[in-house]
């Protein structure tokens, strides 16, 4: 078998281990769609302040107001896309280093590119699953428009997912064993979630700054334009994706040089 | 040309120097086995020849290449059954046969596989759903299905019941017929009596013995004469006392029974003394194994 194909076998197989494990299926799916019946329901009808925070009275700051929804809707499909990627593969490799897994697999003549082209293309087909769902969900249930710039929107899904899953390969050399997968991976992004402006707008300078720092930021906003959230005639925002792919680039170089491919010795 | 050559291996972690200039070698469709303790070194070295560690110095040669620098090449005619492993949970037995079968380039019919380590009534349940027993059989499976000349199984039995150990045994005996050269660890005595054509005793990083399981027993010629001491008299000593294990049992080593039991035998005869449980016995592989890996 050639390398293409052992690949697309890796990718099915992946595939067919994620949507028959319910916690990983979970994780991937359940929170932001979670979260959208939640605040969508919560918060149908109010305004959201893009790219500014509210003044004393009430008033967006810097930024424009458009329906809460028009702009929950991309935040949440961002936010899955996440954890489709960063999360999921965060989890299940520790899982599989600690389990031996990935002991085993280097002993067989499988190529590296092809099992990672596995991993990467299943989180990626979740991510795109998780991104129409909420598409899709949101606009029939919150009234938000479909994403405005198609071409935008795939391809910040598949460079953010990217982005993502080698972060998620990444973060797995700061997790000692599975059992603190879920602490590790939750603390190192739930907090830049809730600063980048994922649910609600604020005002405090100093986090916003912190939050400009991650990708999960910039994410977001590329997400935003090419849902037509935020002002663009394209829906294309450069900088958004330079950032990305900046932490794409040099995140793999990280991961490429300290990955642990067994459990260390306790 | 050998499969395997081991010379002069070294391995240490830290200050604990775990293997200590082990030498041996495999030929081609031998049934090798490395036994010992736990904590005697057979993983290290079974790992340094699969390519998982590095050693400190020696020279070590697997098919003619260096593990530590030989690429894929050197996987796709290797199988490995480690120590401890996982096969993904969520795939059947088949599914996860067939994935690994795509790996290499000339492999067995999946389903020939899976009969042969019997799991073909399990083909279609997933892995998690199988018993330990079952997932070491399936490890066996994956080693073998790309068709390797050459299979490291490192405890391939341990925690068996008896019954599925005897069954493994069966499959590592069809694995030799097909003329697999098979390097096995196990710390159990019968295991290498059964299996192996050669065993090298490791204990605490070094070469204890290498041999094949008769010769090892035949190196300690000593037979053992034992009887329930008669009353009243004193026994002539026809070969060193050794502790008689029970109550009332005398015993004695020798390397000429026949002497010695002619002696004994006339001595008694002659008083009309029956010998009550007179027993000879020659060693038993157990009894060499224990005393050689004894803790000094
Ligand atoms: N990665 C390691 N780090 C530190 N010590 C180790 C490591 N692997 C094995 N050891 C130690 O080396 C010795 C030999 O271990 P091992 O090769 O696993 O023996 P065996 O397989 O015969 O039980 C043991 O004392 C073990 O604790
Ligand atoms: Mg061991």
């Amino acid at each position: 078998m050639s390398d293409a194909t052992i690949a697309l076998a890796q990718v099915r197989a992946e595939q067919r281990s994620f949507w028959r494990n319910p916690a990983a299926a979970f994780f991937g799916f359940g929170f932001p769609i979670m979260f959208l019946l939640i605040f969508g329901t919560i918060f149908k009808g109010d305004k959201a302040c893009i790219d500014g925070s509210y003044g004393a009275q009430g008033q967006c700051v810097g930024g424009a107001l458009v329906p809460y929804n028009t702009f929950f809707v991309p935040a949440m499909a961002a936010w899955g896309v996440i954890t489709s990627c960063f999360v999921n593969l965060a989890a299940t490799i520790s899982i599989r280093r600690d389990s031996g897994l990935l002991k085993r697999l280097r002993g067989t003549p499988l190529s590296l590119p092809a099992f990672v082209v596995g991993i990467v293309g299943s989180a990626l087909i979740a991510a795109l699953i998780v991104v129409a769902l909420t598409a899709i969900v949101g606009h029939i249930f919150y009234g938000a428009p479909w994403p405005v710039h198609w071409l935008p929107a795939v391809a910040s899904v598949l460079l953010g997912g990217v982005v993502f899953c080698v972060l998620g390969l990444l973060i797995t050399v700061l997790i000692p064993n599975a059992d603190a997968a879920p602490a590790v991976v939750n603390f190192s992004y739930l907090p830049i979630l809730f600063i980048s402006g994922f649910f609600f707008s604020f005002n405090n300078t100093v986090l916003q700054d912190i939050a400009k720092v991650f990708p999960v930021y910039w994410f977001k906003e590329a997400m935003l334009t090419a849902f037509g959230a935020k002002p663009s005639s394209s829906g294309w925002n450069g900088q958004d994706l330079l950032v990305l792919l900046i932490w794409g680039v040099v995140g793999l170089a990280v991961t490429l040089r300290f990955f642990r491919w067994e459990s260390r010795r306790v | 040309m050998a499969a395997i050559v081991v010379e002069e291996l070294r391995k240490s972690y830290g200050s604990l120097h775990a293997v200590r200039g082990v030498s041996f070698s495999v030929e081609p469709g031998e049934v090798f086995g490395l036994l010992g303790p736990n904590g005697a070194g057979k993983t290290t070295i079974v790992e340094i020849l699969e390519g998982y560690r590095h050693r400190d110095a020696g020279r070590v040669e697997v098919l003619g290449a260096d593990p530590a620098t030989a690429g894929r090449d050197l996987r796709r005619r290797v199988g490995m059954v480690l120590q401890e492993c996982a096969v993904e949970p969520y795939l059947t037995v088949r599914e996860v046969v067939d994935l690994h079968r795509g790996y290499y380039p000339k492999p067995l019919p999946t389903d020939d596989v899976v009969e042969l380590v019997g799991l073909e009534e399990k083909a279609g349940v997933r892995v998690k759903k199988l018993s330990g027993g079952q997932q070491r059989r399936l490890d066996l499976a994956l080693a073998l299905i790309g068709d390797p000349e050459l299979v490291f199984l490192d405890e391939p039995t341990t925690g068996f019941d008896p019954s599925a150990r005897r069954n493994a045994w069966e499959i590592v005996r069809g694995m030799r017929k097909l003329g697999k050269t098979i390097l096995l660890t196990t710390h159990y005595m019968d295991e290498a009596q059964n299996l192996t054509d050669r065993v090298c005793v490791v204990s605490a990083g070094e070469v204890v013995r290498i041999g094949t399981p008769g010769s090892l027993r035949a190196e300690r010629a000593e037979t053992r004469i034992q009887f329930i001491r008669p009353d009243g008299v004193t026994v002539p000593k026809v070969g060193e006392v050794v502790p008689g294990g029970e109550d009332g049992l005398i015993a004695m080593i020798t390397e000429t029974p026949t002497k010695a039991l002619h002696e004994l035998t006339e001595w008694a005869v002659a008083r009309g003394i029956e010998l009550q449980r007179l027993e000879v016995t020659q060693p038993s592989l157990e009894d060499v194994y224990l005393e050689l890996t004894r803790d000094e």
